[in-house]
This record gives C-alpha cells, sequence and structure tokens, in this order.
C-alpha cells in the first residue's frame, strides 16, 4: 500500500471530491449549447441542402448518415458522415441538374399545399 | 505606438475595475505614460480605487459636451507620475454615451499615452460596446466560478465577432486550499473551457481589500503581497517579459493537504 492511499483511508475525503468535476462537466455543455448559434431549422436545412448535392454522384445510406455542429476550442464546425451505398456512374451533366429542379417543382408546391 | 487595451468580464464584481488600477499602477511603475478611461457611465468606481475621487472635476461627458478641454478632465495620480484618469460621468446612465463618440476620446487620449486601459461596465449592451470600440486587444477578467466563466466565454466570442483578435485572460479570486481539495475549477480547468492564453493568476487576498478601503493600489504600499507581485507579474508580461507564474500552493492548506503533497497526492 501506498502512503498516499493509507493517508487516504485515515482521513477520507468528503464527498467534494465531484463538485470540481461537476461544475467542469456543467460548463462543458453550457459553453458547447451557448456557443452554437444555429437553430435545430437551420440545421435540418442545411442537412436537406447538403444532402441534394451529394446525391448527385453518391447513392448515400440515410440511415448511417451523422450531421450536426461540434465544439472544441473555440471553433464550431459542421461534422457530416455520410457512408456511401453506391457511386453512380458518371457526374451529371448540366441539363440533368436542370431536369431534376424541374420534376422537383411540382412536388415542393404539393408539399407547401 | 500606443496600445489600447480593455478590460471586460460580462458578469459584474469579478474584479474588472480592481484589475484595472493595478494594471495601470503597475504599468506606470515600469515608467510607462498610462491612461486609465472609466467606461462604466452611471456607476463609476475606478475614481475611488485609485483614491482619487475628490479629484474628479471634469467627465468624459464634460469632453465630448465641449465643456472642458480633454486634458483638463485627466485625473493625475498622486503618486504614480504617468498615470492619470479620464472619470466616467456619475449622474448620467449608460446610454449617454454613444461608441463613435468614445472612439473619439480614446483615439486623442493615444497620442500622449503608451497605454489606455478601458474599464468596462458588466453586461454586454451599450456600455460594453463603447468600452471596446476602439481596442485593439483585450484582458477578459473571470473568477473559477460558473457563472463568470460562461460569461466571460460569450464575451470572447463577442469580441472576436468585433475583429478584437488579442484576447489574453486574467483568473481572479483563485483559492488554492480549495482546489487542493478538489472544491473549486483550477487555472487549468478554466483555461480548458475557454480556450484563450493566460497573462495573470490572482490568488483571493485580504489586501486587496484593504487596499481599496485606502484608495491605494496594490503596488503601492503592498507590493510584496500575493496579489501585488501577481499584477506587476501581469504588467510585466504585457510589456512581452515572460514571467513565470506565481505559486500560491506554497504554505497553503491545512495539514491533510500539506502532507497528501508530500505524499504525492
Amino acid at each position: 500500500m501506498k502512503m498516499i492511499d493509507f493517508l487516504e483511508m485515515i482521513f477520507p475525503r468528503h464527498g467534494d471530491v465531484s463538485s470540481r468535476k461537476r461544475v467542469k462537466e456543467r460548463l462543458h455543455n453550457i459553453l458547447a449549447h451557448d456557443r452554437a448559434t444555429v437553430t435545430p431549422d437551420i440545421i435540418a436545412s442545411m442537412r436537406r441542402d447538403i444532402l441534394e448535392v451529394v446525391a448527385r454522384y453518391v447513392d448515400v445510406d440515410m440511415n448511417e448518415m451523422e450531421f450536426g455542429l461540434e465544439n472544441s476550442d473555440r471553433m464550431t464546425s459542421v461534422i457530416a458522415n455520410m457512408p456511401i451505398r453506391q457511386v453512380k456512374r458518371a457526374a451529371p451533366t448540366p441539363q440533368e441538374k436542370q431536369a431534376q429542379a424541374e420534376l422537383k417543382l411540382p412536388s415542393d408546391d404539393l408539399l407547401e399545399l | 505606438m500606443s496600445r489600447i487595451i480593455v478590460i471586460t468580464s460580462g458578469k459584474g464584481g469579478v474584479g474588472k475595475t480592481t484589475v484595472t488600477s493595478n494594471l495601470g499602477a503597475a504599468l506606470a511603475r515600469l515608467n510607462r505614460k498610462v491612461a486609465l478611461v472609466d467606461a462604466d457611465f452611471g456607476l463609476r468606481n475606478l475614481d475611488l480605487l485609485l483614491g482619487l475621487e475628490e479629484r474628479v472635476v471634469y467627465t468624459a461627458l464634460d469632453v465630448l459636451a465641449g465643456e472642458c478641454r480633454l486634458a483638463q478632465a485627466l485625473v493625475k495620480h498622486k503618486q504614480l507620475n504617468g498615470l492619470v484618469l479620464l472619470p466616467a460621468a456619475q449622474n448620467r446612465n449608460k446610454e449617454s454615451v454613444e461608441p463613435e463618440q468614445m472612439k473619439t476620446i480614446i483615439t486623442a487620449l493615444a497620442k500622449g499615452y503608451d497605454y489606455i486601459v478601458v474599464d468596462s461596465p458588466a453586461g454586454i449592451e451599450l456600455g460594453f460596446r463603447n468600452a471596446i470600440v476602439a481596442a485593439q486587444e483585450a484582458l477578459i477578467v473571470t473568477t473559477p466560478e460558473i457563472a463568470a466563466v460562461r460569461d466571460a466565454d460569450r464575451v470572447i466570442g463577442l469580441l472576436e465577432a468585433e475583429g478584437v483578435s488579442k484576447i489574453n485572460l486574467i483568473v481572479n479570486r483563485v483559492k488554492p486550499h480549495m482546489i487542493e481539495e478538489n472544491k473549486m475549477m483550477s487555472v487549468e480547468d478554466v483555461l480548458e473551457l475557454l480556450g484563450v492564453p493566460l497573462i495573470g493568476v490572482v490568488p483571493d487576498n485580504e489586501q486587496v481589500i484593504v487596499a481599496t478601503n485606502r484608495g491605494e493600489p496594490l503596488v503601492i504600499g503592498h507590493q510584496n503581497s500575493l496579489p501585488g507581485l501577481a499584477f506587476q507579474n501581469i504588467a510585466r508580461r504585457i510589456e512581452g517579459e515572460k514571467v513565470p507564474f506565481l505559486d500560491f500552493s506554497v504554505g497553503e492548506g491545512n495539514l491533510l493537504t500539506r502532507l497528501r503533497k508530500i505524499f504525492g497526492g
């Protein structure tokens, strides 16, 4: 047994050991929340738009995909993890992009109604 | 080339004004010309901590109103050559000054002084914006407490958004015996959370209250007290000198914590 363990046994530390740890944990969460000033609506909309672009080139596994904000060292980053199921044969031509955009219009209108 | 430094914290009562007066005095002792600006309109206190309240004749508002020249409003410190105070108005509120006006005054002061140190009011409203408008660098004052650290983080974000990129941290009212017993966040804990460079650590010490009672910065009568040394070290670090941080734990704590230290706890 080390000397410090022996001392610890005779003079047990109080339950306060956790108060320093606890305040750090709380602040860690509070600051992450304070620093991310992006609303959930904006995140959902950004996720949709980014996915739309990526999906033109590859098939993304929607169930396995991760998307969100992460904080570290005064920097907030957008973290996206999109597992690819299948790579599409060729990059879409501008005409195809246009056609897709036009195809989408009616359904968007329907959604709004 | 003068340096314009704002002292700010977000939360009130963490020691901004104490830091401003003591740093101003410590820089003046290093033979620098220092102008302290009280930006806390309506709740001015910097004159009290410097023991200059009876010498205040004009304020920054009188300068803006054209009632006096800038030089007439500056109050010279009794003992320290080169240290002057531009007082805030006490009988008006924070809304009586606009950031552009504040900028005009501070820019004019910068022509005659090595350092312009601005004492910001608490909060993040107009008074805070007035205080930071001309600043090139900022010293964030915080204490190892949850509310102070959260507010400091908010203020750091606002300063970065305003383009103030040189930001340093002062951790005030550190209680070494509480840290040793894991009852308080350590300086390292606070640094890890806030992510800005440390420029000073000031221990919680009764001498600070004694010195303010007398209206004397610590570096005059109590230069060998721990907080007095801490402020002098901060001033030297501002000047670019590499000064090691003081070890407050020496001789502190009860028998048990000392035994723990001896036996590697």
